[in-house]
């Protein structure tokens, strides 16, 4: 049938081949309803410019549970090559994605590459979708993705990825609508059939209308269903048979299948042919459109349809090399116990292995559900197999179930590796609802099962679980203890993915106690993920090195990690951790003054589609601090969103920052009353737990509020200076650590009105108005009439204001020169190269030269 | 969209004249204003040209804030305000 009123489609899909050919690749969502027409008009592109480019195809399918990455094996088998080779190797997922980027630049043509209804996506071929629209700017292809827009409902898998994709420079889109009447109308001209109750019948359905026309002369059928049974009864016997063979297969049926299942008989299949219900692509056969196929499926009698699916299963499994799932699929509908349980784990490993976790949990569970009567150590395997892989999907409820009938299973048959190991990973998702006191005594168990032993691996695991556990709930001496025992056991058994994880626990808690120490078991940890080859594991060390050295103010190297943790997510496609290391990165900026910086930062990660909770705490908390430090509107939204996500954790370090914001925010406002309730419980909790930064941060506010001396034995020095009175050492602990606004509050505590006047102009170069009020006050207080000039950022006459010579250095210091560089490269002494620097902080109103570094950038000046 | 009072010292005092150069300082502003997705509706200067008081749309300070520095104009304080007309309660 021809194409009809998709001309302007056509040309936006042509001038983007054009940009793709030039080597600005492009990603093309095409979504309409079912029948709307987006294969035939991915396919009429296609065949236009069948001589000006390379086409692939591959389809996402309507089994239960789809084929993990179907759509990239479909292609690799036409592609031949390096991609056929490496999708039959046991690579990573990361390289085969990788590997299908490297094939689509093609320097002899560009390359159209579609991937069809992606609504039916397994979660690997999902994530593939993000990965190509975040890279395939860089080569000369076009990927087509089409899918049902009607059934991508709010939660739908799918919905995650357009969130991804949709924002990206290289993505554009498609909604095909239905046909106008008067196509419609011409359409049934040529068969001379009434075009306005076509229309009426059809809405203007492309499919639907091609359907009721083929039907011909006679009623109207009022479904789709119904006309293409119509079209269906007219076939003969054997016919309808290889049709109705051909109906049980929701992918691509194989002729040879046909034969074996229906009839040995060629004229049959030219029948379905000739009448248009099916479509002959090489030694395939596929129905016209899935509508189809389904209309023919449902009108199979019950008795039938498991004959037929026990037929191709049989075909499929004579054949060898058939994807799993696809005979776990048919063995399910054909009601063969012994077929499903045969296939259905091995499908969910290979699902495992590409990343597919969703689907590799449905093939696990669909095992279980034919597993009564099976040997009990199987039935116990594929149980604790789903729960894990309930895990991996953050279905905690659904593992846990699975974890207690396993453990019931392995203890029944006395084995006490396996039931310990459960025991352990059981202890995760305990934590992981909140259960925490039953979760400690899970992995307790665990490990009073296995010490009496020679150790192995799995008493490594269990204290690996053991430690992490310990760390969360920041009891560190004991997680550090129980993390090197594991080292020490993993080591010798020479499983260096253990010891990556082990080492990541012991160098987290390390931290809070000996954070030199830290870094170099992180540093461990990492040459050990890295040798280990797991991407993910890779991403958590560097998110643990940038977060743990924020969280004990050591800036230097925790903005070096959060940089290359972002870069290192970003390249992997580790969202959740990228994102994470963001909103750490605004969070690292704030408390050392860069704070417009911050301010970029925060409302990047607020752009993320990801709602991944600790990162959401992490970004509103440093936004909300950052609008009340300003003095800014609308900084208490964010902090109670902050806080009440954290109270859900219910975990210290989620929750103290949150709660000193609010605490701070009631201080400016000249409300400390309500300091105690709002900080108090958060202050015991860190007490009990022997934190000093939070001992000292919560502590100082209650000290502030006069309801309490705030422990200053037990807090983190510069709070501790400060709260005994000792506000000058306090300041200069502050400026060693890099946090300006702390060194200004310290410095108004005191009675020195120069001090006073240094604070005051520190809170102005940050823009900090509550508190520079304040000193200005204390100032006056103190008889000070004349008050040094506010500060301001600059003018407009003069955005800068800068000298030639200023903005020589400020370009020097741009490109991150130290004022010994500077000196060398201008030919003045460091110190001279210093005086240069503050002046032009000052000129700039900026804090620090890291500051003075993005104004710069944002006013458009380049480095030298 | 929430209204602000932005209020901005300047140093040098902020001489925009009505000229054709002022003019096309002005239109400067509004450009790099709807960068960052805000609308700058009018200003009280003190006749000193010290003090400003500017009022602004936006969907957040930070919105604000960023066109402020874009623009290079100092940013002291940011209010949130509401309109009261003394001619409406008659």
């Amino acid at each position: 049938m021809e194409l009809l009123e998709r001309g302007e489609e056509l040309a936006a899909l042509g001038s983007w081949l054009g940009e793709a050919g030039s080597g600005a690749g492009r990603f093309v969502l095409v979504s309409g309803e079912a029948g709307i027409g987006k294969t035939s008009l991915v396919r009429g592109f296609c065949e236009q410019h069948a001589d000006g480019a390379r086409v692939w195809w591959g389809a996402c399918d309507a089994l239960t549970t789809p084929r993990p990455l179907g759509p990239l094996y479909d292609i690799a088998r036409v592609s031949k090559g390096e991609l056929a080779a490496l999708m039959s190797s046991d690579a990573s997922r990361h390289e085969r994605f990788s590997g299908f980027l490297e094939a689509l630049a093609w320097p002899l043509q560009p390359t159209i590459a579609v991937l069809e209804d992606v609504h039916w996506a397994d979660e690997a071929t999902r994530d593939l979708l993000v990965f190509l629209a975040r890279r395939v700017g860089e080569v000369n292809a076009l990927v087509v993705a089409t899918y049902r827009d009607d059934e991508v409902g709010g939660d739908h898998p799918l919905r995650q990825v357009l969130g991804n994709v949709v924002t990206l420079r290289v993505t554009r889109r498609l909604a095909l609508s239905r046909l106008s009447e008067a196509a419609v109308a011409h359409l049934a001209s040529d068969r001379e059939a009434d075009g306005s109750q076509v229309f009426r019948v059809t809405g203007g359905n492309p499919f639907f209308v091609s359907e009721v026309l083929a039907v011909g002369a006679g009623e109207v059928p009022q479904t789709v269903s119904d006309a293409v049974l119509a079209r269906a009864g007219r076939l003969s016997a054997s016919g309808r048979s290889v049709l109705e063979a051909a109906a049980v297969v929701p992918d691509q049926v194989e002729v040879g299948l046909v034969h074996a299942v229906a009839a040995d008989d060629a004229e049959a299949i030219e029948e379905c042919v000739r009448a248009g219900l099916l479509v002959a692509v090489g030694r395939s056969l596929r129905f016209r459109h899935e509508l189809a196929r389904l209309a023919v499926e449902h009108s199979i009698s019950g008795t039938r349809l498991p004959e037929l699916h026990t037929a191709v299963l049989g075909y499929l499994s004579e054949q060898g090399r058939a994807d799993p799932g696809r005979l776990a699929y048919h063995a399910e509908q054909a009601g063969d116990r012994d077929a499903v349980l045969a296939h259905a784990p091995g499908a969910a490993e290979r699902a495992s292995r590409l990343g597919a976790h969703r689907e590799a949990a449905a093939h696990y569970r669909r095992a279980l559900q034919h597993a009564d009567g099976l040997d009990p150590r199987e039935h116990a395997g594929l149980l604790e197999r789903h729960a894990d892989e309930c895990t991996a999907i953050d279905d905690e409820a659904g593992a846990l179930v699975s974890y207690d009938r396993a453990l019931l299973a392995w203890r029944e048959v006395d084995d006490r590796e396996r039931t310990a190991t459960v025991l352990a990973r059981r202890a995760y998702a305990l934590w992981g609802l909140g259960r925490n006191e039953e979760a400690r005594a899970s992995v307790d168990e665990a490990i009073a099962l296995l010490e009496p032993h020679p150790p192995g691996l799995p008493l490594a695991t269990a204290y690996t679980y053991s430690a992490h556990l310990h760390m969360l709930a920041r009891e560190v001496p004991r997680a550090i203890e129980l993390g090197h025992r594991a080292v020490t056991i993993a080591e010798e058994h020479h499983d260096v993915a253990l010891v990556g994880r082990a080492l990541n626990i012991v160098g987290a808690a390390q931290w809070f106690v000996d954070p030199d120490q830290a870094e170099r078991t992180l540093s461990r940890a990492l040459e050990a993920a890295h040798r280990s080859a797991d991407d993910t594991i890779v991403g958590v060390v560097m998110r643990m090195l940038g977060s743990g050295s924020g969280e004990v103010r050591r800036y230097d190297v925790a903005d070096r990690w959060l940089r290359e943790g972002i870069r290192w997510c970003t390249e992997h496609d580790l969202d959740i951790h990228g994102d994470y290391c963001l909103a750490w990165l605004a969070r690292s900026c704030f408390e050392q003054g860069r704070w417009s910086e911050a301010d970029d930062v925060a409302v990047e990660v607020a752009d993320r589609p990801s709602q991944h909770a600790p990162t959401r705490i992490v970004a509103l908390t440093a936004l909300g601090r950052l609008r009340v430090r300003r003095g800014d509107p609308d900084a208490d939204p964010p902090l109670t969103d902050a806080w009440d996500l954290a109270v859900t954790t219910g975990d210290l370090q989620r929750l103290w920052p949150a709660a000193a914001g609010r605490a701070e925010l009631a201080w400016l406002a000249g409300d400390s009353e309500a300091i105690p309730d709002l900080v108090g419980e958060t202050f015991e909790l860190a007490v009990r737990l022997g934190q000093q930064w939070p001992i000292g941060e919560l502590g100082f506010w209650l000290w502030r509020a006069g309801a309490s001396d705030g422990r200053p034995d037990e807090a983190a020095e510069p709070f501790a200076l400060q709260m005994s009175g000792d506000w000058r050492e306090a300041a200069a602990t502050w400026e060693q650590l890099g946090c300006p606004y702390e060194v200004a509050v310290a410095l108004a505590d005191g009675d020195d009105p120069d001090e006073l006047e240094r604070a005051f102009r520190i809170l102005g170069r940050l823009g900090a108005a509550p508190m520079a009020d304040r000193v200005a006050a204390r100032l006056r207080e103190l008889g000070v009439r004349e008050l040094p000039r506010r500060p301001s950022r600059a003018t407009v006459d003069n955005p800068s204001g800068l000298t030639d010579r200023q903005l020589e250095v400020l370009s020097l210091l741009m490109a991150g020169r130290t004022n010994a560089q500077i000196g060398t490269l201008l030919h003045i002494s460091p110190k001279t190269a210093g005086h240069h620097v503050s002046a032009i902080l000052d000129k700039l109103g900026v804090a620090d030269r890291h500051e003075a570094a993005h104004l710069a950038r944002e006013r458009g000046m380049t480095p030298s | 969209m929430p209204r602000y009072v932005v209020q901005r010292t300047f140093r040098e005092g902020w001489d925009i004249a009505a000229t054709r150069e002022g003019a096309r300082r002005c239109l400067d502003v509004v450009e790099r204003n709807a960068a960052a997705g805000v609308t700058w509706g009018h200003s009280y200067v003190t006749t000193d040209g010290a003090l400003s008081y500017c009022i602004y749309e936006g969907p957040s300070p930070e919105a604000v804030r960023r066109a402020g520095a874009a623009n290079g104009l100092p940013v002291d304080r940011v209010t949130e305000v509401r309109v009261l007309d003394p001619y409406f309660h008659h």
